[in-house]
């Protein structure tokens, strides 16, 4: 194969979700987007995946548990030897039916949470689904599942951070990840409205570094926004080199937005085999490696470390998905982070 | 972190170690990542749930000439332990080859 071995299947299984989070990383415009993959047809993706070197899907959307054939899909993945992780909001998702996912022989579950309490979290969720959410998270560990608990942060709850470390500790979550919204689709309509202050961020991230030592709390991630970071991200662990994500559609990608990003030819798992799509679609090869980077990128001592960081960001904010990284702070186009990091708006457009 | 050798390690239920044609593969549950020749080592040792003290002593076994298996074993099973990958007392889980 004329491609690295990738290891990580991100599974979109659907666009469909009954929350409206003001940092949904689905495409703005759904109705272009039709969901396309049966169960049947997921099993093949994972079996030709598995054969190139997957061992890991999430199955995700969305939220996978709307797709009533969730239990066919799951259980494709065991067939193929993939690690089975669900990535859920909780909700629709019951407590019996994580039991029956279970037995099929789901490993690990991570549950999204808006908040560390209701009313906060069924605010930004838009939807009554914080109790749901704790129940399926009791019911995860009472099963033997792994669990994560992950909360994206951002001005309206980034001072929430103890009480998510107190809960995450309660809940007995194995890993907590306090991930700061990263500015796409949704999120960057919403940017002014979520943007957090340099102080909100000082503070969570002491709390979080100076929790006392627990041999028995979870595993806690906490990421800073590119926003607020001097150096990108190794996005997705660079393009195209050990993550795919399929899409509801699909469409294999780099990451969950790149087909957003014109020009670029990604190839469908429905017309053409797994490795095909990953190795030789054109729009997989346009940023896999070094070779495409600009300066500073290409002699940057960093370039094996961080990729480059987002060529989607590059595309959203400078209409040129091969510049530099803006979050780098030397990229020539570093002041347009700066300045977004003082934009202010009262309220955000819930996802559609 | 600093780790302790009298300590029973083990790999943790929620990971697995998988053999691939392009080598040894750590699997957990919120990443894969692909370990050395040795690290698949220790964490095949740590399947037959050892102590800190024990996985270098077979280590040294094993590896008569090489020099300085104390300090990277324990450095490895503590990166191991911050990950998730391995964990403290608890039953191991199975592998999957």
């Amino acid at each position: 194969m004329n491609a690295p071995a990738p290891l990580n299947l991100i599974a979109e299984l659907t666009y469909r979700c009954p929350l409206q989070c003001p940092y949904c990383s689905n495409p703005i415009e759904l109705s272009a987007h039709r969901e396309g993959v049966s169960a049947k047809d997921w099993g093949r993706v994972f079996d030709e995946a598995a054969q190139i070197g997957v061992v890991h899907v999430g199955l995700t959307g969305g939220e996978p548990s709307a797709r009533q054939d969730l239990e066919e899909i799951l259980a494709h993945a065991v067939a193929a030897d993939l690690y089975p992780h669900l990535v859920t909001a909780g909700v629709p998702l019951t407590a019996e039916r994580l039991a029956g996912l279970a037995d099929i022989g789901l490993r690990s579950v991570q549950v999204s949470i808006q908040d560390a309490e209701d009313e906060s979290s069924d605010r930004i969720a838009g939807t009554k689904s914080f109790q749901q959410k704790l129940a399926i998270c009791e019911k995860t560990k009472s099963l033997g599942l792994a669990l994560t608990l992950n909360c994206v942060l951002h001005r309206h709850n980034l001072s929430s951070v103890p009480k998510l470390l107190a809960l995450a500790n309660q809940l007995r979550a194995d890993r907590l990840e306090l991930a700061n919204t990263q500015y796409h689709g949704w999120a960057l309509r919403n940017r002014a409205a979520l943007m957090p202050t340099r102080e909100q961020l000082a503070e969570a991230s002491r709390v979080v570094r100076e929790r006392p030592d627990d041999p028995n709390g979870p595993t806690v991630l906490f990421v800073l926004p590119d926003y607020y970071s001097d150096r990108p991200k190794p996005c997705m662990g660079g393009w195209g080199r050990i993550a795919m994500v399929v899409a509801p559609t699909g469409m294999l990608l780099p990451c969950h937005e790149a087909g957003e990003i014109p020009g670029l030819e990604f190839w469908n798992v429905m017309e053409k085999s797994v490795e095909a799509c990953w190795a030789d679609a054109p729009g997989m090869q346009a940023y896999r490696g070094t070779s495409w980077m600009p300066e500073p990128c290409r002699s940057c001592p960093e370039r094996e470390k961080d990729f480059g960081g987002c060529r989607c960001q590059a595309f959203r904010l400078l209409g040129d998905a091969s510049r530099t990284d803006p979050a780098c702070s030397l990229s020539a186009d570093h002041d347009r982070i700066v300045a977004a990091r003082t934009e202010s708006a009262e309220t955000w457009v819930p996802r559609r | 972190m600093t780790f302790d050798p009298t300590r029973r390690v083990m790999l943790s239920r929620h990971a697995s170690l998988k053999t691939r044609a392009e080598g040894d593969i750590l699997v957990l549950p919120e990443r894969a990542l692909r370990i050395g020749g040795s690290g698949a080592e220790i964490l095949r040792l740590c399947e037959r749930e050892s102590t800190g003290q024990s996985i270098i002593e077979a280590m040294r076994a094993r590896h008569p000439d090489a020099s300085g298996i104390n300090a990277d074993v324990l450095s490895f099973l503590a990166e191991m332990v911050e990950l998730g990958g391995i964990v403290f007392g608890e039953i191991a889980s199975e592998s999957s080859t």
